[in-house]
């Protein structure tokens, strides 16, 4: 081979790539639905379905069923119960995955495949069209965790959320009768794990019990409790198994206090 | 396809169309090539060296789609794989963090009972093979080739502990067994302790186990070159037993490993553990918020391997490889068209070469380009040069044992499921070693039609 064929070869290789660098790009600093819909098709299409609708390949296997983004209804939102949740919601969504689910973290897609993925998503359902999203909700700031409010936390968990996650670990009365507003049965979360679906830490689970999960028999709580009392819920919850933030002296605490009586016995 | 990606795909073709030796092009001596081979060779001294050499490049590359994860976490192979084999973002931090997905059901006994993480996959292929010397076709044949099955095992088995296994079977009743570990994940907690023992690949650019073409592993050139006349066996290519420990940030961004390791295949007279060696590599992605360019991979890897020469296994020589990547994702975070470049450069001491005079070095680089237009599709090229910075015998030609290669290739895949995979894929690849022979080159050349089926 003449000296000339490698750089033959290689000036081949660089017109083909300023050929296809030469098409003009998108300045948009906003998702692209477009785009997204490339980002969908590659990574949420199998569970999510092509129309968006839930209903993809393994949908079927899966529990709980994957989205239905036509609906517009997100179960984990920053928002008030029943309003869209906010774009960054989403994108934790995405980020984090769903702990127990499908859906898996994609801390590795770029900042702009989930911006872009996030508009495609917004495509997919009119409330996105007719509505404002709604803004997050004041999240005061958390007391320090102490031994009064687990324990008040403990009396208020008994009163408002026992009936279904019973002592903690979802054997409410009513836990075996709950639907979701797709029809499916659902149980409650078992808050002895130390994580839920969504939740990590105590300020997601203010979060969700102050705002409760869409399409759930979850409910929010803003107007029945205050958030002092949402912070002494959410150190109880946090007291009842190694959450990001627990310590063991707050669960030797929370072990000490008798069991809420609406468990299942 | 649009006009631009045609113009582009078109200078790849003309690309390789150029890079077809006129046919009084003459050629010289490969690596390896016994020094007999240089006085006037006939044509079957030449063919049977030209085998021999080719032989001595290794076995076939295998490829890590597994269709077990799909069926695990429901998800397509294109989440992980670009095309496969080529990984996604999301497919190296899925491998990186031990095949775990980390979302809570990595654990077996978060699984199905009736899940096991096994998975097969078959291939079979037509191959037409030419190799010409100093011009002239010495031996064209076509047929289809041996076919394989594998049955393997990877994944997680629990949070902590993950595996890898696969046994291959040929047609022609060879086993060939593939390389094997266990892995601890998260050591002390973090993601950046991984520890993993057992024999594995190791992290290079254009991963050889993640080639393209189950042809053979021959399209990572580079990576398997031995200085001529060297007695060492040792390769990056290749899965070394040892000790590797990885870590990486959250979303495998930033990356390093260090695996200590057993040259594979070294002689093991006294010792268990004759011929140490260490590897390494850093890489830092890096995700741009706008502009054609999409993503920026800078990477840098280096190793040290010993090999024994001479009946004491004690007495060992060293060997030297440093390089660095650069992978660049365009136009498209989803459907990009990928440049990746990689030089290396080795040396190795003069003993390992029994006539050397003084120790060899070499030079290598690759180009190669991925381009997926839709999902299902992609388009691949490879350019590969191997040039003697220095050869270990004084008075050799400067281009002695030099190459060159170059490949292009498509792949399609027919079905792409959450449970099963059938690709169809067209290769054309063509390599040249110069100076088998005083004033004479070799060229092999390859069309690898082949079907994979995966489930």
């Amino acid at each position: 081979m003449s000296a000339r064929r490698p750089t033959a070869i290689v000036a081949a290789h660089i017109v083909g790539a300023l050929a296809l660098g030469a098409s003009p790009v998108s300045a948009q600093s906003t998702g692209d639905a477009a785009r997204g819909r490339q980002v969908y098709e590659r990574y949420c299409i199998q569970c999510h379905g092509a129309r968006g609708d839930g209903a993809g390949e393994v949908a079927r296997w899966s529990q709980p069923k994957p989205r239905d983004f036509r609906q517009g209804v997100y179960k984990f939102s920053s928002t008030r119960y029943g309003s869209l949740p906010t774009t960054a919601d989403l994108d934790r969504v995405i980020q984090d995955g769903l702990y127990g689910t499908r859906m898996p973290p994609f801390a590795a897609l770029s900042t702009r495949e989930r911006r872009d993925v996030i508009a495609f998503l917004q495509t997919l359902s009119p409330r996105w069209r007719t509505e404002e999203p709604a803004k997050p909700i004041a999240i005061p700031a958390e007391p320090a965790p102490t031994r009064e409010s687990v324990t008040q936390g403990r009396e208020l968990f008994e009163a408002n959320c026992s009936k279904c996650h019973g002592d903690g670990t979802g054997n409410g009365a009513s836990g075996g009768k709950l639907v979701d507003d797709w029809g499916t049965a659902i149980t409650p979360a078992n808050l002895t794990l130390g994580r839920g679906k969504w939740a990590r830490t105590a300020r997601d689970i203010y979060l969700r019990t102050m705002n409760g999960i869409n399409g759930t028999p979850m409910p929010e709580s803003g107007d029945a409790l205050t958030p002092e009392q949402v912070w002494q819920v959410a150190h109880y919850v946090q007291a009842l198994g190694a959450w990001a933030g627990s310590t063991a002296e707050l669960r030797k605490v929370a072990g000490e206090l008798p069991p809420p009586s609406a468990a299942v016995p | 396809m649009t006009v631009r990606h045609g113009i582009a795909w078109l200078s790849l073709l003309i690309g390789s169309v150029v890079a077809v030796p006129p046919a009084e092009a003459t050629d010289q001596p490969a690596a390896g090539l016994p020094p007999h081979a240089r006085a006037a060779p006939t044509r079957n001294e030449l063919y049977a060296a030209v085998r021999a050499y080719e032989a001595s490049l290794g076995t076939h590359a295998l490829a890590a789609a597994i269709p077990a994860f799909a069926r695990k976490y429901g998800m397509k192979c294109s989440a992980c794989h670009l095309a496969v084999p080529l990984l996604t973002p999301f497919g190296q931090a899925f491998r990186d963090n031990g095949y775990r997905m980390k979302n809570g059901n990595d654990d077996l006994r978060a699984n199905d009972p009736s899940y096991w993480p096994l998975f097969a996959w078959l291939w079979k292929d037509y191959q037409l093979d030419v190799d010409r010397v100093a011009g002239q076709t010495v031996q064209r044949q076509g047929g289809f080739a041996n076919g394989a099955f594998v049955f393997g095992g990877f994944g997680s088995i629990s949070d902590k502990v993950s595996f890898r296994l696969f046994p291959v079977i040929y047609e022609d009743g060879l086993t060939f067994a593939g390389h094997g570990w266990i892995r601890y994940n998260q050591a002390f907690g973090t993601d950046w302790v991984n520890i993993k023992v057992g024999q594995s690949e190791l992290d290079v650019p254009i991963n050889p186990g993640r080639e393209y073409n189950m042809g053979n592993a021959r399209f990572a050139v580079l990576y398997a070159y031995t200085v001529p006349g060297s007695v060492s066996r040792f390769n990056v290519l290749f899965p070394q037993p040892g000790v590797e420990i990885m870590g990486h940030d959250r979303g495998s961004r930033n990356r390093y490993m260090v695996n200590v390791f057993n040259a594979d295949g070294a002689p093991r007279a006294h010792c268990s553990f004759c011929a140490p060696g260490v590897f390494g590599r850093v890489t830092h992605r890096h995700d741009l918020a706008s502009g054609f360019l999409r993503r920026v991979q800078v990477g840098a890897f280096g190793a040290y391997s010993t090999w024994p020469v001479g009946p004491d296994t004690s007495d060992l020589k060293g060997q030297r490889r440093l390089g660095g990547d650069v992978e660049l994702w365009l136009g498209s975070d989803v459907l990009p068209f990928r440049v990746t470049v990689m030089g290396l450069t080795g040396r190795d001491d003069r003993a390992l070469v029994p006539t050397a005079t003084q120790d060899p070095k070499y030079n290598a680089a690759m180009l190669q380009l991925e381009y997926v237009p839709k999902l299902p599709l992609v388009f691949y090229s490879r350019l590969q040069i191997i040039r003697n910075q220095r050869q270990a015998v004084a008075g050799r030609p400067d281009d002695y044992g030099d190459q060159d290669f170059q490949l292009v290739g498509v792949r399609h895949a027919v079905e792409l499921t959450s449970r099963f995979a059938w690709l169809l894929e067209l290769t054309y690849w063509r390599q040249t070693i110069k100076q088998v022979a005083p004033g004479t080159n070799a060229t092999h050349q390859q069309l690898w039609i082949g079907s994979h089926l995966l489930f």
